[in-house]
């Protein structure tokens, strides 16, 4: 199972990856052709289920905006 | 097309208007992503992807330049066109502007075309006076102040920290015009009033041409109106562009390849203060000594606050003309007025402008010694 933050836009998403992988947790760019939240296209950052916490504190920590969630089976 | 038949012998003294050449790593990094980069933040395909973590890598190398934030740094084609989204994107309506009468077209042109725009009086000689007429230019009303880091025309260095802390104090937002300095002299936002600074990325940093950045202050809390509109690869059913930057300033496709290259040459930027101003003094002290030639803005109790740029004339022979016969001598110069006309009113070069040699990182003390031997041959 893995975890996507859907992020406010592909930079921030590729400042969580970054900041991500510097802590051990490996992420990857997922576009999603409709957000609700974003009323349209944006970008996601994927993470293995059990990284999600850590992964969150990680990017609120450091000031990136989570706009929603889901969830993925592999 | 023009041949380049003589190329291994020029020697280029252009490089306030582009650094050259370019590395070959800087060529091999462009010519890698023009054969793996899709389009950018645009779909989530590997070719797609890759493009956006290239372009994100180049953010992210000028972020950590300035001392800014990845995402407080727009990619743009030009140093003109980030100076368009900072004037015309930050000026409040019926403000007034104000700019140094050094200012390249880039920043006079947009201001004019912007608001009331207010001239204030440089001094080569004495920063202090400068200073002084920057304080008089500016009133309760003026929203903006742009300057140049160093004339594109002189070379001399302007005392832009100072205008920026004045500018803090008046509630002005301080715009940097970074064009001849970015990549020789350092920039440090995080310890900077200034709020924005505007950058090309072909000149000091010898990236390609086509690249620029418009760099904001982590500081800074501002709020840009869109010159440009259209798609940014995000929020596509909304009618007006994201809120947020870089992607607010970010619309259509951008040059990633262009931006690859840049990446590379803002990490290969080394600073070696000695040796270009060891290249800059004797150029600038030889050709004083040539009764023949005037040098027009050059202060020499302040040598060190130039940039290696010189702007002279020689005697009854016009800058078109000097410029040519060097040129069949092998030089590369630029003559006439190098889209600066505040500047030529302000030396008196108004009517034929001037010879500009602008040195380079990777020009040698031999090719300077060179220049100077053929323009004293010329003038015999």
């Amino acid at each position: 199972m893995n975890y996507i933050f859907i992020l406010s836009s592909v930079t921030y998403a590729l400042k969580g990856k970054k900041l991500l992988e510097e802590n051990g947790i490996k992420a990857s760019l997922v576009k999603s052709g409709n957000i609700k939240e974003l009323r349209g296209c944006g970008y996601g950052l994927k993470v293995e289920y059990r990284e999600r916490t850590k992964a969150e504190a990680i990017l609120l920590e450091s000031g990136i905006r989570i706009i929603g969630f889901s969830g993925e089976s592999q | 097309m023009t041949s380049l038949k003589r190329e291994k012998n020029l020697k280029y003294f252009d490089n306030a208007a582009t650094g050259f050449p370019k590395s070959k790593k800087v060529i091999n990094e462009i010519t890698n992503a023009l054969l793996k980069c899709g389009n950018p933040g645009r779909s989530g395909h590997e070719y797609s992807v890759y493009a956006s973590e290239v372009l994100y890598s180049a953010r992210d190398t000028i972020a950590k330049f300035f001392s800014t934030n990845p995402e407080n740094v727009i990619l743009c084609p030009s140093s003109t066109y980030a100076l368009n989204m900072a004037i015309k994107g930050l000026y409040k309506d019926n403000s007034n502007i104000i700019i140094s009468d050094l200012e390249h077209n880039s920043v006079l042109r947009p201001a004019k075309a912007t608001g009331k725009t207010i001239i204030f009086c440089t001094d080569v000689e004495d920063d202090e006076k400068t200073l002084s007429e920057f304080r008089k230019s500016l009133t309760t009303n003026t929203s903006i102040a742009v300057v140049t880091h160093a004339s594109n025309v002189c070379g001399r260095i302007l005392p832009v920290e100072e205008m920026a802390k004045i500018c803090r104090k008046n509630g002005t937002l301080f715009i940097l015009d970074a064009s001849q300095t970015a990549g020789y002299l350092p920039i440090n936002l995080s310890d900077s009033d200034i709020d924005v600074v505007c950058i090309p990325g072909h000149k000091g940093f010898y990236g390609p041409m086509g690249t620029g950045a418009l760099i904001v202050n982590p500081k800074s809390n501002l709020n840009f109106k869109t010159i440009i509109e259209g798609g940014a690869g995000m929020m596509s059913i909304e009618e007006t562009m994201p809120k947020h930057l870089p992607e607010r300033l970010e619309a259509g496709t951008c040059g990633v390849h262009d931006f690859a290259g840049l990446d590379i040459a803002i990490k290969e930027c080394v600073f070696d203060k000695g040796y270009d101003f060891q290249k800059y003094i004797f150029t600038v002290n030889s050709l004083k000594k040539i009764s023949k030639i005037k040098i027009y803005g050059y202060s020499e109790k302040n040598s060190n606050k130039y940039v290696p740029v010189i702007l002279f004339n020689a005697e009854g022979i016009s800058s078109d003309e000097f410029s040519e016969i060097l040129k069949n001598r092998g030089f590369c110069v630029r003559s006439g007025f190098h889209c600066s006309p505040l500047a030529h009113l302000k030396f008196k070069t108004g009517d034929f402008g001037a010879v500009r040699i602008s040195i380079g990182k990777k020009n040698t003390f031999r090719e300077c010694e060179e220049l100077i031997y053929a323009i004293n041959t010329i003038l015999k």
